[in-house]
């Protein structure tokens, strides 16, 4: 016994050194496996991504790689780590392998110049002699859309984890010449004015940017340009995620990401200094396996040099803070009123530059009319590099008497940096026709501050319209006239349909059932007739059978007849239950019996030692086929119901 | 037949109308910008001109009614204003900008007649029925009809083919609670029809008040309604229109002093 078991262990210790072997050569046969991915889908022309190849290799020696040549794309940086590598031997004594299993990650950073499919080369990895090749990689580069933009007046958002994710222009990488003591090698917060010298109220944008040659992870702007002695129209505020795109600066290769934009309007003349942008900077460093870290960059100052708006040719009225380039109108809601009735006066300036403290015309009389103090409104769109909108203001004004009044003409001046000059617009004079009130409404009313139209203490059409919500920009305007959807052909389909499917799926049920019974019947009434002819071609045969098979196929008729008759199976019924079953469909409790003596006399018969005479099997048969003539009259009354 | 070929027509020129406006050059949103831009310079009788002919091309929306309202109310047409708030209401039942904006014109005007020693109350008595078919548009009953139709008859199919007892208890009940809210959609559904389809209602779109007269060009005057109020509107002969405000008054008045919802 003890023999047995060495044996059994001596082969288990064999079966597993071959298995040992025969494994290590299976894995030194192990083709290698090579992976390619980019960091993002889809890719947008102009953006950079990032293209990881990892391949993974067992073989004797060092694999042999040879990378794609990107065609079509600009790699920004490249770069290689090991992140795996280790040796095992294998074998026994002097022939014992040496085998290396390693893992290589090749990082590309790349920029794709042309929209549509391009096609990165395979990788080609050769190992132990064997060359092995990857699957092409597709890559598909869709066209970039604009640059995001920001809501003015709100909070920076926190800026999340930066990878390049928003469109950037196409083209080669833009050269950038940055003074040498902002540029670190790595990273810096730089900047930018888009001019050096403006007169007072002349927008200047102000650009602040990261450079960057890592990726980075995390940014907080610890503080913010400062912009004293400026009014501020915020351009691009805090983003979610930054928008990279690569630069040259100085002769050096960064990304670069916009952080703050904003509009600045210099307030007096004299040299304005934009203090310092300061924020903390998480990058990571080198390859994927780097740890990242905090840093905190601040840009230098920025000095603007603020010119004073000229003084030849200043028109009277001119104010300072009217500077930029401007369209101006005034016009009335109506032109017939009655006495009381206001009217509206509406003067508009819509254009570019410093729109929020934009200074209008003011009407302090106006001839046979009360005035009021107007009311002013801003529409102001700061997005992209520049800040437009409409300051508009309403003055409400009342007829006191009838007749032909006018509304003075308007005159605004503006300064047009641009062009270096003064510009003055002027509104032509406007005629109103005032009747007098219809309901007795008197100028006297109208000095003391009422209208016809409206109550004396806040009725005024002009509270009423500070009151309404203004117009909705945007709306799915439909044509096609407003039929009521009730009324559409496919609801009324859609309606009937669901009842429709409820009745089909009825009435074939019903159908189904009313066959299944029709076919019931049918058996039921064919019964009789096909248990005598049975029972006919045995009687001719009632001296070839054995008294066995007689009485199995007598028996056999009898059962077949009762379940044609009672359309249901009876063969798994003990002789109490068929009893009870032919009862309970309407066969009398003697036919009953009898059915249940013929099937016990048949059983007892098939079985005995003696099986009774030629003349006791005739008469069995003919009892039999009495009895079948006898059940074939009865109606049977139909099966419980079935569960629906 | 005369209703298949006036369906025909109205199709027809529901294609072709803005079809040549497109063709003119202008989409209906390139025009509905164009009116918003002169609402926003505050030439407001152009933009109501713009969102008016917009109207006329066929084009609807809740945003175009709201917007022509809008225009309205500044240019002191404040009837007409309430006209097409109300119907930017029907169209969308919960738009809070045109709930806010008929509140304060309602109140203003009423604000107004009390002044001018009226009592004008110009939000409608409205009962218990037709505040719930206010609260729907024919869209959403008619889409939420729809949805429990489809369910119940669903539950009603699966049930059959189902042979657990308490799987067809479940879905009995859940028939029964179907069958309750389909019977409801469809009422609110018809309602709404009725709404559309029958009563038509109109508000007084004059500044001012308007005269309701005893019969057209009758001089007798049977009471008078405050630009704004809402009416219903029974029958028209030549230019004047049979209407019967909330207290049940009957009365002729000039057809171009009401603007149909």
């Amino acid at each position: 016994m003890i023999e047995h078991r060495k044996l059994i262990v001596s082969a288990l210790a064999a079966a597993v050194v071959l298995l040992g072997i025969g494994s290590a050569r299976a894995q030194k046969l192990k083709a290698p496996e090579i992976a390619t991915n980019v960091d993002r889908d889809p890719i947008v022309r102009g953006e950079a991504f990032e293209l990881t190849i990892t391949i993974a290799t067992e073989s004797e020696g060092d694999p042999e790689v040879r990378l794609p040549q990107f065609r079509g794309l600009r790699v920004l940086r490249q770069s290689e780590s090991h992140p795996m590598s280790f040796s095992f031997s294998f074998g026994f004594g002097g022939k014992s392998q040496k085998q290396t299993k390693r893992q290589s990650i090749y990082t590309f950073v790349l920029v794709a110049d042309r929209a549509g499919k391009h096609v990165i080369d395979p990788v080609v990895v050769k190992v132990s002699g064997q060359s092995y090749k990857s699957k092409p990689y597709s890559i598909q580069v869709v066209d970039h859309g604009g640059q995001p933009s920001s809501q003015p007046g709100q909070p920076a958002a926190p800026t999340q984890p930066s990878q390049p994710a928003t469109p950037m222009p196409a083209g080669p990488p833009a050269q950038v010449d940055i003074d040498t003591d902002q540029v670190d090698d790595e990273y810096f917060v730089q900047m930018h004015a888009d001019k050096e010298r403006a007169t007072v109220g002349e927008m200047v944008v102000l650009t602040v940017y990261l450079y960057t040659q890592w990726r980075v992870t995390d940014l907080e702007i610890t503080r913010e340009p400062g912009t004293e002695g400026f009014w501020v129209e915020t351009l691009l505020a805090g983003q979610r995620r930054l928008s990279f795109e690569p630069v040259q600066a100085n002769g050096k290769q960064y990304e670069r990401a916009v952080l703050r934009k904003l509009a600045l309007f210099p307030i007096e003349p004299g040299e304005a200094t934009v203090a310092p942008t300061v924020a903390d900077v998480e990058v990571k460093p080198g390859g994927f396996f780097s740890r990242r870290k905090t840093v905190k960059r601040s840009s230098a100052p920025l000095t603007i040099e603020v010119l004073p708006l000229p003084t030849e040719d200043q028109p009277a009225a001119f104010d300072p803070v009217n500077v930029g380039r401007f369209n101006f109108g005034a016009s009335i809601d109506r032109k017939q009123v009655e006495v009381g009735e206001p009217i509206t006066l509406t003067m508009t300036a819509r254009g570019e530059g410093n729109v929020r403290n934009l200074s209008l015309p003011e009407l302090d009389k106006v001839v046979g009319f009360k005035v009021y103090e107007p009311e002013t409104e801003v529409d102001l769109r700061a997005s992209g590099s520049t800040v437009t909108g409409l300051r508009t203001s309403r003055v409400l004004m009342i007829p006191k008497e009838p007749g032909e009044l006018s509304v003075p003409a308007l005159e605004w001046s503006y300064f047009d940096p641009s062009a270096g000059e003064y510009k003055t617009v002027k509104s032509p004079v406007r005629q109103v026709t005032v009747k007098p009130s219809s309901s007795g409404f008197s100028g006297d009313q109208a000095a003391q501050g009422g209208t016809a139209a409206a109550s004396p203490d806040d009725g005024s059409q002009d509270r009423l319209n500070r009151q309404l919500r203004s117009i909705l920009s945007r709306g799915d305007i439909e044509s096609g006239g407003d039929r009521p959807t009730m009324t559409r052909p496919w609801f009324l389909a859609l309606a009937i349909l669901a009842p429709l499917a409820f009745v089909a799926v009825a009435v074939a049920s019903r159908a189904r059932r009313r066959m299944a019974e029709n076919q019931g019947k049918g058996r039921s009434k064919r019964a009789g007739s096909n248990a005598l002819k049975r029972l006919a071609v045995l009687g001719k045969g009632v001296d070839e059978l054995s008294p066995a098979e007689l009485y199995a196929e007598l028996e056999r008729v009898l059962i077949h007849f009762l379940e044609d008759r009672l359309e249901a199976p009876v063969a798994g019924d003990t002789m109490s239950e068929l009893r009870a079953r032919l009862v309970d469909r309407g066969f009398s409790e003697e036919q009953s019996s009898q059915v249940v003596t013929e099937m016990e006399a048949c059983d007892f018969a098939r079985f005995a030692r003696s099986s009774g005479s030629r003349e006791e099997r005739r008469q069995g048969l003919d009892r039999i086929e009495e009895l079948i003539r006898s059940l074939e009259g009865v109606t049977v009354s139909p099966p419980p119901e079935e569960e629906p | 037949m005369n209703r298949l070929a006036a369906a025909l027509v109205s199709t027809a020129l529901g294609l072709v109308i803005p079809l040549a406006a497109i063709a003119d050059g202008k989409s209906l949103d390139s025009m509905f910008d164009e009116a918003n831009d002169a609402f926003w310079n505050g030439e407001y009788e152009k933009a109501a001109e713009l969102y008016a002919e917009l109207e006329e091309l066929g084009a609807r929306s809740t945003a175009l009614s709201f917007n022509r309202g809008t225009a309205e109310a500044r240019l002191g047409n404040l009837g007409r204003a309430v006209c097409h708030y109300e119907r930017a209401l029907r169209q969308d039942p919960g738009h809070a900008d045109a709930t806010h904006n008929l509140a304060v014109i309602r109140e203003f005007i009423a604000r107004r007649a009390s002044e001018q020693g009226r009592d004008a109350d110009l939000a409608p008595a409205v009962g218990p029925w037709r505040a719930v078919l206010d609260r729907f548009s024919p869209r959403s009953a008619s889409i939420a009809f729809l949805i429990f139709d489809v369910a119940l008859f669903a539950v009603l199919i699966l049930r059959r083919f189902i042979r657990r007892e308490i799987y067809r208890l479940t879905l009995g009940v859940l028939a029964g609670v179907l069958a309750a809210l389909t019977i409801a959609t469809l009422a609110v559904t018809v309602g709404k029809w009725n709404q559309i389809s029958g009563e038509r209602e109109g508000i007084v779109v004059v500044r001012g008040v308007v005269e309701v007269m005893e019969g057209p060009d009758s001089e007798v005057k049977r009471f008078v309604l405050d630009e704004g109020s809402r009416v219903r509107l029974l029958e028209e002969r030549d230019a004047w229109v049979k209407l019967r405000d909330d207290q049940g008054r009957d009365g002729w008045a000039p057809g171009e002093a009401l603007g149909e919802i």
